[in-house]
């Protein structure tokens, strides 16, 4: 075999393997609109949020599925991601910074300090990355428990989502917040319209 | 003798009006958040001379010599501060070389060594020394200021640390020699210091991630490994000195309650004898006299002041001398040099911020060198008591208690973060004099838990949040009532402290009225769970170090799940990016408050993590806190308040809404705290209430009630105030143009040191508007901005500049076209124009219209444009512009020469804004290049008004008034 012929192979047989590949990556990005949907069997919330001083162009978790979460229409420092994936546990894989390089994260650490879990037909929130560039191919990740937050985001963006699925705190540890502050008395409650149910 | 008497009595009232002055007014927030202006003194070798490190005003950080025998004085370096720029570091290398390590950029740093020329300076002030710039990177371990000419460095190449024995000179060159290396070496050593005799003694390694530290006893011996830390060791072990070849003095409290002088057998790692160990409080620091080997001091603080008790007899002598010049201050020498009885002693007290005092121990002369904080010295401050309380179990709580002068009669009980490990202590505190200048008695615990009282007092407090921490503190309250009436009491504190203010806010429903908790922790099982980072096995361990193991009973003492129980009005402060408590702590304290209805007030700066860098902010934060206090107390402002301090202060806060910034914008409270600056006079206030007014923000718009308050605002000086008045009265903003008044405020304007107002005066005096019209200035000033506004048909439209350029150029137009000049006075005005490139375009046929004269311009795409007839109807949207294109043909011009002319737009009438004056015709002097295509275009964008169906034309007139070139549209507004 001459060195063309050996190359032309390797070629093609890296196309083939990108291309069996990518049938396993699944890209999704955020829900954009607050209506009631009927979620697959199997299937639960992921509600995410990434908080960045740099622009990100890739998000990628793995788990269940491959996912890639698109990178937001327009650059925000805090970026929401409430996407419906298959249930089971996950963790966050890879994330690129635009003019930063990417970056992949260890699956088998001792502590599995980048998974979470999404449970079947509730919100599953896993928490808040944070990413802080310093400089070129230089940036600290840490995934934060910010629930209230993002129990107000919810509030004021998906209330209609939230009133109807439970919300649990499934990031790194354990925390009762949801549990507590929405049974507690005093809880804003949104009124469900027939058209909303879907 | 009767005048002398009169003057006498005089100068007694005000003296005695002075003092009163002086203890009654608050404290200005602006003097008490700022950096010390005086950074240090530090004697040379010889301690003939004195270098002072200093802010001079708010521009130059100094370095200056004082010659201590002459009192002469002269600046040897200076650097202008910029936001980074500022000297770090400085000491002596010999008796006339400084070594400065200063910043001159946000990563940018330089050094150099600085050579004093004491002959230059007994009979100069300038250029007293010469600097070289340091080229290496090497640290400097010892100045070795005994030895002429030698420094001790350590450089570190590929992680390998090399010591040298060099010169200033090869050192500022980057030049290392073989035979000046250190002949001895440790093995991976990361770094070396020297001992008294200025040889290489101890050393740094690290080792399987153990910190090792070393001994070399001279350079004939081997290195020994003194001891080694690990990370975990929870005793302290802090090496003093070496007293022998296998005995070390540390300060420990490995084998004590109470970290005690301990001997500490190195070699068969054994502790011995206690050289000194004290009753009740941990050792701060001791010292060893390197000539005797005998223990020369130790220091510890006592009810929170610091003591140092010597041991030598010149010592004692000294520090009596001390003492008996100053009583009940507390002092720590800050320069001196071995066998010299000069000295620079700091002394300070919890009400002196600090001064400086240059002392010759052999005779007693003490010599004033200045405070550390020369702006505070017109003030008197409050002065603090200290007591001692005993718990139930006879546990000693000691408190500091701050009490001003004049007491409002509220207590603020602030206890401090940690809660482990951390105290506080009886020397000048800026936020405690703040409070208590204001009125406010504050009340600091150093409960269990506090550092300085012995491990077992520290390891009390473990696990205590909400326990014996806030009974100690209680206690204390208890017995400060007893003795002091208080009508109101809140609580406040940062960290540990937010926590503790808020429970005991819960605990104590009846008794605290207020509580304000920042940067603190609220959520107690969340402290295990914040991040994934910080769940690691060690951080954990650490956490329960402080809060105890963490099970499902954390929430019992967790304010967030104990809401239900808070009565008081809370402020909550926070930094978003808090990485110790967690910006989530105080978020899901006020979501949970707000949801029980509870009264709750926020402050959430963003960029900022667990307390402020920024002085700024941090006396942003103080007067908020004091603000709600007062508010939720409804108290009195303090009594003889200094109206123009609160103007101010009122300001900060209201800034702090109104701009973009790291608190949340928010104009209603900016309005309200503009309201109070006003109220209080202050200038800027008055101005942007008026602006509110004017704009008609929070506010009805209220023309007259803006003028009134820019009126006020005028008076007390405010340029800006003075310009918006002259440019209201000018313009049609009051209905009509008043031009008398608005000269007047133009000219005030001018005098308060406005620098935009020229060109207003400018067009006033070339137009006659409010004043006589004077052509010879209107020409002289216009020459003058014609010579320095950059002016070319490139200037970009919405710029200041082009701002500037407009009125020139509608200055032009007015005195060309309206003012009704003679023939001989309007050639003078071309003439100039003339002067200044731009050329008349004399004769129409100059001006070469485009083929088809009249064309549409689409703004989504600049290169279409579409011819259109005269005749017929044009169907326009918002995004096309309407006008013509046309090359004015000079052959004689150079490229920089520019045609000048006239545009008129008549158009059907509309309205520019919301006054009833139709405009129909709008004018404007335009300029050009020759020789190239040129538009004259009506952008409809953004100008919703202009939109009107109708005849339009425009002409082309050049400056004599001759007619060059008029095309009509008869335009149709699409939707």
């Amino acid at each position: 075999m001459n060195i063309n012929l050996r190359l032309y192979i390797k070629i093609n047989l890296c196309f083939t393997l990108i291309l069996v590949l990518s049938g396993c990556i699944t890209k999704i990005e955020s829900i954009k609109t607050d209506t009631i949907r009927v979620l697959e069997e199997g299937t639960g919330y992921l509600f995410i949020t990434i908080n960045s001083n740099a622009s990100f162009r890739k998000f990628a978790i793995s788990g269940e599925k491959h996912i890639v979460l698109k990178k937001p229409d327009f650059y925000n420092d805090v970026n929401y991601y409430l996407v419906p994936v298959p249930a089971g546990r996950y963790h966050i894989k890879q994330l690129g910074i635009s003019y930063g390089g990417e970056f992949n994260f260890d699956e088998d650490d001792d502590e599995n300090l980048w998974g979470f879990e999404v449970k079947p037909d509730i919100i599953s929130y896993v928490g808040e990355l944070r990413i802080r560039q310093q400089k070129y191919r230089y940036a600290s990740f840490e995934l934060i428990n910010n629930s209230s937050l993002a129990l107000e985001y919810l509030e004021e963006k998906y209330p209609k989502i939230l009133a109807k699925r439970t919300i649990e705190y499934h990031g790194p540890g354990a925390d009762s917040f949801f549990d507590y502050i929405l049974n507690a008395p005093k809880v804003k409650i949104v009124k469900l319209n027939e058209e909303d149910v879907r | 003798m009767k005048n002398l008497k009169i003057a006498l009595f005089l100068i007694f009232i005000m003296f005695f009006l002075m003092a009163f002055g002086s203890q009654s007014s608050p404290i200005s927030a602006d003097d008490l958040f700022r950096w010390p202006d005086t950074y240090s003194y530090k004697l040379n070798p010889s301690s003939k001379y004195l270098a002072k490190h200093y802010f001079r005003g708010e521009n130059y950080n100094v370095i200056e010599i004082q010659d201590i025998k002459t009192k002469k004085i002269a600046d040897a370096f200076r650097i202008k501060v910029k936001k980074f720029a500022r000297i770090n570091d400085y000491y002596w290398i010999d008796e006339d070389t400084l070594y400065i390590d200063y910043r001159i950029g946000e990563n940018s740093n330089k050094r150099i060594f600085l050579d004093i020329d004491y002959n230059v300076f007994k009979n100069s002030d300038n250029e007293i020394a010469k600097s070289v710039e340091i080229k290496s990177k090497a640290l400097i371990i010892d100045p070795l200021i005994y030895q002429d000419n030698k420094v001790l460095v350590q450089k570190t190449k590929s992680n390998k640390v090399t010591v040298y024995t060099t010169t200033p000179d090869k050192l500022s060159k980057n030049i290392f020699s073989k035979k000046d290396r250190f002949q001895h070496p440790l093995d991976s050593a990361i770094g070396y210091s020297t001992g008294e005799n200025g040889e290489i003694q101890f050393s740094v390694k690290l080792d399987d991630d153990k910190l090792q530290f070393w001994y070399l006893k001279n350079y004939d011996s081997e290195w020994i490994k003194l001891f080694e830390f690990d990370g975990t060791d929870d005793f302290a072990f802090e090496p003093v000195a070496v007293l022998n070849d296998h005995t070390l003095a540390v300060i420990t409290n490995r084998e004590t309650d109470k970290k005690a002088l301990i001997e500490y057998d190195f070699v068969k790692k054994e502790f011995g004898k206690t050289i000194y160990l004290h009753e009740k409080y941990d050792l701060h620091s001791a010292a060893i006299s390197e000539t005797t080997g005998e223990l020369s001091l130790i220091r510890y603080y006592d009810h929170g002041r610091l003591i140092t008790e010597y041991f030598s007899l010149s010592n004692k002598q000294v520090d009596a001398m001390i003492r008996e010049k100053f009583p009940n201050k507390q002092y720590y020498v800050y320069s001196k040099h071995a066998g010299s009885t000069i000295m620079v002693i700091y002394v300070f007290s919890s009400d002196d911020p600090g001064n400086y005092y240059w002392l010759d121990a052999k005779i007693s002369d003490f010599v004033n060198l200045g405070s550390s904080r020369s702006y505070l010295d017109k003030y008197t401050f409050s002065s603090t008591e200290t007591f001692t309380v005993k718990s139930s179990n006879n546990v000693e709580i000691e408190a500091i208690l701050t009490r001003p002068k004049n007491a409002n009669g509220v207590l603020l009980v602030s206890p401090h973060g940690g809660p482990i490990g951390v105290r506080h202590v009886d020397s000048f505190d800026r936020s405690n004099q703040f409070f208590a200048s204001r009125g406010y008695s504050i009340l600091n615990v150093n409960f269990r838990g506090s550092s300085g009282y012995g491990k077992k007092f520290l390891s009390s407090g473990v696990g205590q949040f909400g326990k014996i921490i806030e009974e100690d503190i209680s206690l204390v309250v208890n017995k400060v009532k007893e003795k002091y009436h208080f009508d109101s009491m809140c609580s406040m504190g940062a960290s540990y402290g937010g926590y503790s203010a808020l429970i005991l806010a819960i605990y104590h429903p009846d008794e605290y009225k207020c509580a304000v908790g920042a940067y603190g922790v609220y959520d107690l099982p969340l402290l295990f769970n914040t991040s994934n980072l910080q769940m690691s096995k060690d951080n954990i361990a650490s956490i329960t170090k402080t809060v105890g193991e963490y099970n499902d009973s954390l929430k019992e003492f967790s304010p967030f799940y104990l809401s239900d129980k808070i009565n008081t009005p809370i402020l909550l402060i926070a930094g978003k990016d808090d990485s110790v408590s967690g910006f989530e702590q105080s978020n899901r304290m006020k979501y949970r408050l707000q949801q029980l209805g509870k009264e709750v007030e926020t402050l959430f700066y963003a960029e900022t993590g667990h307390g402020h860098y920024s002085l700024y902010w941090e006396k942003h934060q103080h007067l908020i806190t004091e603000e709600f206090i007062r508010r939720t107390l409804q108290q009195d402002l303090p009594k003889n308040i200094d109206r123009k301090v609160f103007g101010k202060e009122a300001m900060i806060i209201a800034d702090g809404y109104e701009f973009e910034n790291i608190v949340k914008s928010d104009s209603k409270k900016a309005f309200n705290f503009y309201k109070i600056a006003a109220d209080f006079g202050d200038p800027r206030g008055l101005y942007n209430l008026g602006s509110y007014y004017h704009r008609g923000e929070e506010v009805d718009k209220d023309m007259m009630k803006a003028v009134e308050l820019y009126k006020k605002s005028s008076e007390k000086n405010y340029m800006d105030a003075s310009f918006r008045l002259g440019n209201l009265y000018h313009d049609d903003d009051l209905g009509k143009p008043i031009y008398e008044q608005s000269y007047h405020y133009y000219v005030l304007a001018k005098e308060q040191g406005h620098k935009k107002v020229d060109l207003k005066l400018m067009n006033a005096i070339c137009l006659g508007r409010g004043v006589d019209m004077k052509l010879y200035d209107c020409l002289e000033s216009l020459d003058k901005q014609l010579k320095t506004k950059i002016i070319t048909p490139s200037n970009s439209n919405g710029t200041n500049e082009f701002r500037d350029i407009l009125i020139v150029m509608n200055t032009i137009k007015d005195l060309l076209f309206e003012s009704e000049l003679s023939s001989n006075k309007l050639s003078r005005v071309i003439e100039l124009l003339n002067m200044h490139r731009f050329i008349n375009v004399p004769i129409k046929s100059q001006l070469k219209l485009d083929d088809y004269g009249t064309w549409l311009h689409y703004r989504t795409d600049s290169n279409k444009y579409r011819n259109v007839d005269s005749d017929t109807k044009l169907n326009v949207s918002y995004y096309h512009k309407l006008g013509i294109v046309f090359e004015i043909k000079n052959s004689a011009a150079t490229d920089s020469d520019a045609a000048i002319y006239k545009v008129t737009w008549h158009h059907p009438p509309f309205k520019k804004n919301e006054k009833d004056l139709s405009i129909a015709k709008e004018e404007y002097l335009d300029w050009v290049y020759f020789n190239r295509e040129v538009y004259v275009l009506y952008d409809f964008y953004n100008k919703k008004e202009t939109r009107i169906d109708g005849l339009w034309k425009v002409e082309l007139h050049n400056l004599n008034g001759e007619l060059l070139v008029s095309k009509e549209f008869d335009v149709k507004f699409e939707d």
